[in-house]
């Protein structure tokens, strides 16, 4: 089964942990996922070395078959550019994110 | 092609995410999804005719000046509104009853919530 997600809640909101958690376990279990943010939820995909970041399992997600795309226009609106996020994250548009609906079995908005 | 149920749920005047919410909504229809943008609770006050502009938010004008030819249907669940809104509600928005609401919503196959 393929799981679409819009996550437009920024790393501090308990969507976040959600997401990652559902997502992985989708994964896990055999499904597809592909993960669109916007707004605020650009912001779990930016690269932060930081040791006190936030919960953010993006990465681990992609490393195992996730997709993860992000809206540009509010990337861009934040001050972000495509070597701010971590490498695998698509930057892409709301046609991008129509096109994951139409292909989803399941789709689930947290935000 | 999907039936897609764009929920608006805050107030309009509090965050931007009303009109990205409508830009969103614009961009589904581009996979040509029947989109219809439903606003409840306290988003039903994204159903007047607001200018979100005059207090330096994004203009939600283009948005709205595009539905119509996508075929964007909006409604308002009319029992949101106290009975001074509902003169002010703009005349591309339906007002219905909540069970209505509810129907739309049963019958989706996408809800986005925002």
């Amino acid at each position: 089964m393929q799981i679409g997600i819009l996550l437009t809640s920024s790393p501090e909101h308990e969507n976040t942990y959600t997401v990652g958690q559902l997502s992985a376990n989708f994964l896990r279990a055999g499904h597809g996922v592909q993960i669109f943010l916007m707004d605020d939820g650009v912001y779990n995909a930016v690269k932060n070395p930081s040791k006190n970041r936030l919960f953010s399992n993006m990465h681990q997600l992609m490393a195992e078959g996730a997709k993860i795309y992000l809206c540009a226009v509010t990337a861009e609106a934040r001050g972000l550019a495509q070597e701010d996020f971590l490498d695998g994250v698509e930057l892409s548009s709301q046609y991008e994110l129509s096109h994951i609906v139409e292909c989803s079995d399941r789709f689930l908005a947290f935000g | 092609m999907k039936q897609v149920v764009v929920m608006i749920r805050r107030g309009p005047l509090t965050t931007v995410l009303t009109g990205e919410a409508l830009r969103m909504s614009l961009g589904l229809t581009l996979s040509d999804h029947r989109v219809t943008v439903v606003y409840v609770e306290d988003g039903a006050y994204g159903a007047l005719d607001l200018k979100p502009e005059q207090i330096a938010q994004p203009s939600i004008r283009q948005s709205l000046d595009l539905f119509e030819g996508m075929k964007v249907r909006q409604v308002v669940d009319r029992d949101a509104l106290e009975s001074w809104a509902v003169p002010l509600l703009r005349k591309d928005v339906t007002p219905i009853k909540r069970p209505a609401v509810l129907d739309l919503i049963c019958k989706a196959d996408v809800v986005l919530s925002f």
